[in-house]
């Protein structure tokens, strides 16, 4: 409040400012909770998709100590060094309420036995049975990176619009307020001395035609 | 953009499976020095991470990796099963919210 002018000019200017940090808290506000409904929706599908993801590496471990307890470790490693690779993937980005989240995009994981690139002759099934496994769960875990990404860049944008509404509610706008309401008074005060002053000035000229 | 897993041997030998390149590391100082040198190199898009090294270094890689679109790491178990449970995302919520919501614990 220290350094105002106390003018007219200044209180509309001031007036002017509350009453957009009143339309920005309230718009503010609004983005958090659509933020926060999103945030739980998404939440919702990381949940399931997190359970799902896990279950299907789980299975495909056990295929893999399946196919090492036929074939011997070294056996495996060597052949998993044959397998191909799959693509590079391409990150494109989505929209949330004026926030960035990427989402992936992979041609699908899912080869056919020649694509995958190992010798067929002395593997088996097995074998076979852990590179399909290993690729579903591949296909998962892309979508869970991409959901898990979305949660917390969205839990990082609700962190701050809850820092900036707070800021506009607990200080700039009782200050704005507070400081409003001073000016006002002091320009009556002033207002009143200026009257007293004119009505002394004209007692006294009264006084003095007499 | 690539993928790229980083785990105990038997993690990286099964991804490579499904197609995807992996590196082995054995600590938690290995584990560092291999996920802030995937940070710097400009091509990785995912990193698959074992969920018993994640666990070890999570604070400092999120540190890392805080306000960036990418890499997005992704913790999974390995062979030897879940360790921790619902926790990256209780602690999300706590952070957004505010308030702590506990999963899986009703079961």
């Amino acid at each position: 409040m220290i350094g105002v002018a106390l003018t007219r000019m200044e209180l509309q200017r001031l007036k002017k400012r509350l009453k957009l940090a009143k339309k920005g808290h309230k718009l503010l506000k609004e983005k958090r909770d659509i933020l926060i409904m999103e945030f739980f929706n998404i939440l919702e599908k990381a949940k399931n998709l997190r359970e799902e993801a896990e279950e299907k590496i789980n299975k495909a471990f056990k295929s893999l100590i399946l196919s090492e307890a036929y074939h011997g470790t070294t056996f495996i490693e060597r052949i998993s060094n044959e397998v191909g690779k799959i693509g590079d993937i391409n990150i494109s980005y989505k929209n949330i309420m004026g926030v960035k989240v990427p989402s992936f995009k992979l041609e699908d994981t899912k080869r056919n036995l020649l694509e995958r690139g190992y010798e067929l002759y002395t593997t088996s099934l097995v074998i076979d049975d852990t590179a399909r496994k290993f690729e579903e769960s591949l296909r998962y875990v892309i979508k869970l990176a991409e959901i898990e990404k979305s949660l917390i860049l969205l839990a990082e944008e609700i962190q701050k619009t809850k820092r900036r509404v707070n800021i506009l509610e607990k200080r700039v706008i009782p200050n704005l307020e507070l400081t409003i309401k001073f000016i006002q008074m002091k320009l009556d005060e002033m207002e009143r001395e200026n009257f007293m002053r004119l009505k002394r000035i004209k007692s006294m000229l009264e006084k003095k035609a007499r | 953009m690539k993928i790229i897993t980083i785990g105990d041997h038997d993690f990286v030998v099964g991804f490579k499976f499904g197609g995807v390149d992996g590196i082995v590391i054995k600590n938690k100082s290995e584990t560092l020095n291999v996920v802030k040198e995937l940070i710097e190199k400009k091509n990785i898009g995912i990193i698959i991470i074992q969920e018993k090294f994640y666990n070890e270094v999570k604070d400092v890689v999120d540190e890392l990796l805080e306000g960036r679109l990418y890499p997005v790491i992704v913790s999974v178990p390995g062979k030897e099963g879940k360790i921790t449970k619902m926790d990256v995302l209780s602690k999300l919520i706590k952070r957004a919210i505010g308030v702590e919501i506990k999963f899986g614990e009703e079961k």
